[in-house]
């Protein structure tokens, strides 16, 4: 696949990406959020930047000097709000690169929208590509100058080969012991699973999100006939008759199978949404993740 | 069953095509999919539920086979073809006759017919059968349900007799058993009896429906047609005895005769008997006393009853004869001729002894007379009854054994006086004045009454006068009149003397060395005389024997005379068969089977409900 130079999204969504915010309800509903914000209001009386006020924002935030010279809406950001840190780490290995657009991609896109929403909103953002380890590492960025480096090391994603989900989540915890949101996006298509992974994630002290990619024929398989299906990652053969009965088996799998991972997740406390690649990417930011509580 | 359209099943090969269809395997796609997790929990899963989906697919292939061999099965039109045998009734004759003792056929023709009648029962079936001995006393021995097995034990009881078949009786019961015109009538027979004596069967059933199973072989024989005795000359002793041998073989024959009597041999004879014919041998014996003779010829033939007959005598015992009232001189003179009548005259009837026959000459007879007696009128019993001038006799019975033989027409009377018909009494001439000779029996006395004077008319004149006094004589005492009692046929039935039965009537032993009895209600008539030989009856007093002989021109001719069709020509010809069809419920039946294979291939895969137990993984 011929990478572009550089991850773009479409400048209306952009726009109406600039109104989103990593929700601070999300992070406050968690146990360790209240630690959180009093840390962030009791130390952090640093200066950082400025952002345009919106609806929901602390008035005792607003910047009532900047309103009074400039009619003009503009909270303060502190240096306590700096050290969130959102870190986008991203299955690049063979199994997502199937499907129209492939599942990478879609995750790139998405991981593009989720990275400039917290980049605009002032947190530090962290991007990793991973297969059978993690090979691409994007340090932590801050501030909307960053978008372009972000979105320039995101273009970078290329088949990594097979995946190896609970081997490259323990290196990455290892590699960067901060706390902050981990975003994990990923078809979890691994035999050996991806728990012992985001256990290692969580036991840094992330909030763990699973955004689990999945393509339309894997969710909705429509082909009958007999099959020899090779594994792209292992090579792995299985003959198989398919006939609509076989089908109804399958999507009880399935259906089986993100049952499982959602009560690993539940278990975890991880939000998990399940998403397809034949959605809109908008439907998924502004409806999915905001109805999940992880936007704002 | 049958097939009505047989080429449907050239498509019988599809079911060879159905079969291949179930082989093949579908066309095989390679493809590289993003990963095999779940496709492999999917084929895990199928993998456990193999024996399931075998076992569904084996019962859709077994159910289409079977639909679609039923389809072609109905367009076959299969049908049930049952013949027009096993819908009607089969009356069956046996002939039990004498001929069918021959031993041409072995064990005997009437065994050989009746394996040949099981063979056609088996083969045909028919509905109902009915089976009658035709012998000489016929007799329906079976009617019911064609049970194969009921019938081997009828058809093996059954036994030839040593008589001819009485063809009017068996019609008789022929007729009785007949249900409708599609009963056919079956005759079993060997054929030895001309066919005219089947002429009564026209009458009963269409001529198809008239066959037989003819089992004749080509026995020969030579047999003792007849045996008899006459008396000669002036003594009851001397007698003539007539022994009639026939040849009924293709061939001259040279036959031994011996006649044997209580002394020994009687005689012996060597007769050459042309093909075809007969010869008759007299031989002279004087009866001492009573007598069993015996007639036997030597010759190997097919047939041995009739090479033996018997004749028995016994010594004739005197006949009383009583007249009461004055002197009649024709009747006394009449009386005289006979030399072993006694006879005694009273003026008044004694009221006892044992007289075999008491005449009431114008004289009534007393109330409580027993025994036999005639009452010859001479006034009219009653006197307002008057008499009649001149009477012209315009009746007899001719086969009476009191007026047979005798010529009444010509009889002149001057008058005749007129009798009341009594009741039960049995007029045997009749008069325009009414009855002249009436009979009246009862269990203790039988009086026979003639309504004229014998001097008042020319009958003692004539010739019928005498031979009325001889069976009048015979009549009252046949004991006294002849030494030698003729053979009876076989069949034919023997009236038993009343002074040999005891309080539980008759009783006596067959030729067999069976024992026989008859009760008192029997009248004494014995019917059971199929078989030849002599018959004995058993009395405190000694022993009383009557004989029966086998042979005769007809009986004992083996040589087939009838012309019917066989009963084996039915399965030459077109029979006629009623059809059951089967395609309607074989289309119905694979209909059924189409829905069952549609509800299979719906629901075949849906193997038992299992619990998702495997949590691989997540780890």
């Amino acid at each position: 696949m011929d990478s572009p130079a550089i991850v773009t999204l479409e400048p209306e969504f952009m726009i109406r990406l600039e109104r989103l915010r990593l929700s601070p309800r999300w992070d406050i509903t968690q146990s360790e959020s209240g630690e959180h914000m009093s840390r962030r209001h009791g130390a952090s009386v640093e200066f950082a930047d400025y952002r345009e006020y919106r609806p929901g924002d602390d008035p005792r935030s607003i910047d009532w000097a900047l309103l009074a010279r400039h009619d003009r809406w503009y909270v303060k950001l502190f240096r306590g709000e700096e050290n969130l840190r959102l870190e986008l780490y991203i299955d690049a290995s063979t199994s997502m690169h199937f499907s129209h657009p492939t599942k990478l991609a879609y995750a790139v896109r998405l991981a593009a929208a989720l990275g400039y929403v917290a980049l605009h909103q002032g947190h530090w953002v962290r991007a990793a590509f991973f297969g059978q380890r993690p090979h691409q590492l994007l340090p932590p960025l801050r501030g909307k100058h960053a978008v372009t480096r972000l979105f320039r090391f995101l273009a970078l994603s290329h088949d990594a080969g097979p995946t190896n989900i609970n081997g490259s989540l323990r290196q990455l915890a290892f590699q960067c012991r901060d706390s902050g949101i981990a975003v994990l996006l990923s078809d979890l298509m691994d035999p050996a699973g991806y728990a012992s992974g985001v256990d290692a994630l969580l036991m840094g002290g992330r909030r763990v999100v699973i955004l689990h990619i999945l393509s339309p024929e894997e969710l909705h398989p429509e082909v009958i006939g007999h099959f020899e299906w090779i594994d792209a990652e292992t090579g792995e053969h299985v003959d198989i008759s398919v006939d609509r009965d076989t089908l109804a088996l399958y999507r009880e799998t399935l259906s089986h199978w993100t049952a499982e991972i959602r009560a690993f997740c539940e278990t975890r406390r991880i939000p998990y949404f399940r998403i397809a690649t034949d959605r809109p990417l908008s439907d998924v930011v502004f409806h999915d993740l905001r109805q999940g509580g992880f936007l704002a | 069953m049958s097939l009505l359209s047989p080429w449907w099943l050239l498509l019988l090969p599809l079911l060879y095509l159905v079969i291949i269809l179930h082989t093949l395997h579908p066309q095989h796609h390679r493809v590289l999919i993003s990963s095999v997790l779940l496709w492999e929990r999917v084929r895990r899963q199928l993998a456990a539920d193999a024996r399931w989906r075998r076992l569904v697919a084996n019962l859709l292939l077994l159910v289409q086979l079977l639909a679609l061999f039923s389809l072609i099965l109905a367009l076959a039109h299969p049908a049930f073809l049952r013949s027009a045998s096993r819908l009607r009734q089969d009356i069956v004759l046996i002939d039990t006759s004498l001929s069918m003792n021959a031993t041409d056929l072995p064990p005997n023709r009437l065994q050989a017919a009746t394996n040949e009648l099981m063979k056609q029962i088996r083969t045909d079936r028919p509905r109902r059968i009915a089976v009658i001995t035709a012998g000489p006393n016929p007799d329906i021995v079976y009617h019911g349900p064609a049970s194969v097995a009921t019938l081997q034990t009828v058809l093996r009881k059954i036994e030839a007799t040593h008589g001819e078949t009485d063809w009017n009786r068996a019609a008789v019961l022929v007729r009785s058993v007949l249900s409708s015109d599609k009963d056919r009538i079956l005759i079993v027979t060997d054929g030895a009896f001309d066919s005219k004596e089947l002429s009564f069967l026209a009458e009963l059933a269409p001529e198809n429906a008239i066959q037989s199973i003819k089992t004749a072989g080509f026995g020969v024989n030579v047999g003792i047609t007849a045996f008899d005795a006459r008396q000669v000359g002036a003594s009851l002793s001397d007698y003539e005895v007539l022994i009639t041998v026939a040849n009924f073989s293709s061939e001259e024959a040279e036959v031994p005769l011996t006649l044997r009597g209580s002394q020994g041999v009687l005689g012996q004879r060597r007769l050459l008997i042309p093909a075809g014919e007969g010869r008759s041998v007299i031989f002279s014996h004087t009866f001492a006393g009573q007598e069993i003779l015996h007639a036997e010829i030597t010759y190997p033939d097919t047939l041995a009853v009739d090479n033996q007959a018997y004749l028995i005598a016994y010594p004739p015992t005197p006949t009383r004869v009583l007249l009461v009232g004055p002197g009649n001189y024709f009747l006394e003179r009449g009386l005289q001729v006979f030399p072993q009548v006694r006879l005694e005259r009273r003026l008044l009837y004694p009221g006892d002894g044992d007289y075999s026959l008491v005449i009431f000459n114008r004289l009534p007879v007393p109330e409580n007379f027993r025994g036999t007696g005639l009452y010859l009128a001479g006034a009219p019993a009653d006197e307002a009854s008057g008499t009649v001038p001149s009477p012209e006799i315009t009746w007899w019975n001719r086969s009476h054994p009191l007026t047979r033989f005798i010529d009444w027409s010509d009889v002149g009377l001057l008058r005749a006086f007129r009798l009341d018909r009594q009741p039960g009494a049995r007029v045997l001439v009749e008069s325009e004045a009414g009855p002249l000779l009436q009979l009246v029996e009862s269990d203790e006395a039988r009086i026979l009454t003639l309504s004229f004077a014998l001097e008042e008319s020319d009958w003692p004149h004539r010739v019928g006068f005498p031979v009325f006094l001889s069976q009048l004589l015979q009549w009252a005492h046949p004991e006294g009149w002849d030494f030698v009692r003729s053979p009876l046929r076989p069949g034919e039935p023997f009236v038993l003397p009343p002074f040999l039965a005891d309080a539980d009537g008759w009783r006596g032993r067959m030729p067999s060395g069976a024992t026989w009895h008859l009760g008192p209600g029997t009248g004494g008539i014995f019917w059971e005389t199929n078989m030849a030989g002599i018959y004995t009856v058993e009395h405190p007093t000694g022993n009383f024997a009557f004989a029966v002989n086998a042979g005769s021109p007809s009986a004992s001719d083996l040589r087939p005379r009838l012309v019917l069709p066989q009963a084996a020509d039915e399965t030459g010809e077109a029979q006629t068969y009623h059809s059951t069809s089967l395609w309607r419920p074989l289309v119905f039946w694979t209909l059924l089977l189409l829905v069952l294979e549609t509800w299979l291939y719906t629901n075949k895969a849906r193997p038992p409900v299992r619990q998702w137990s495997e949590q691989k993984g997540t780890e």
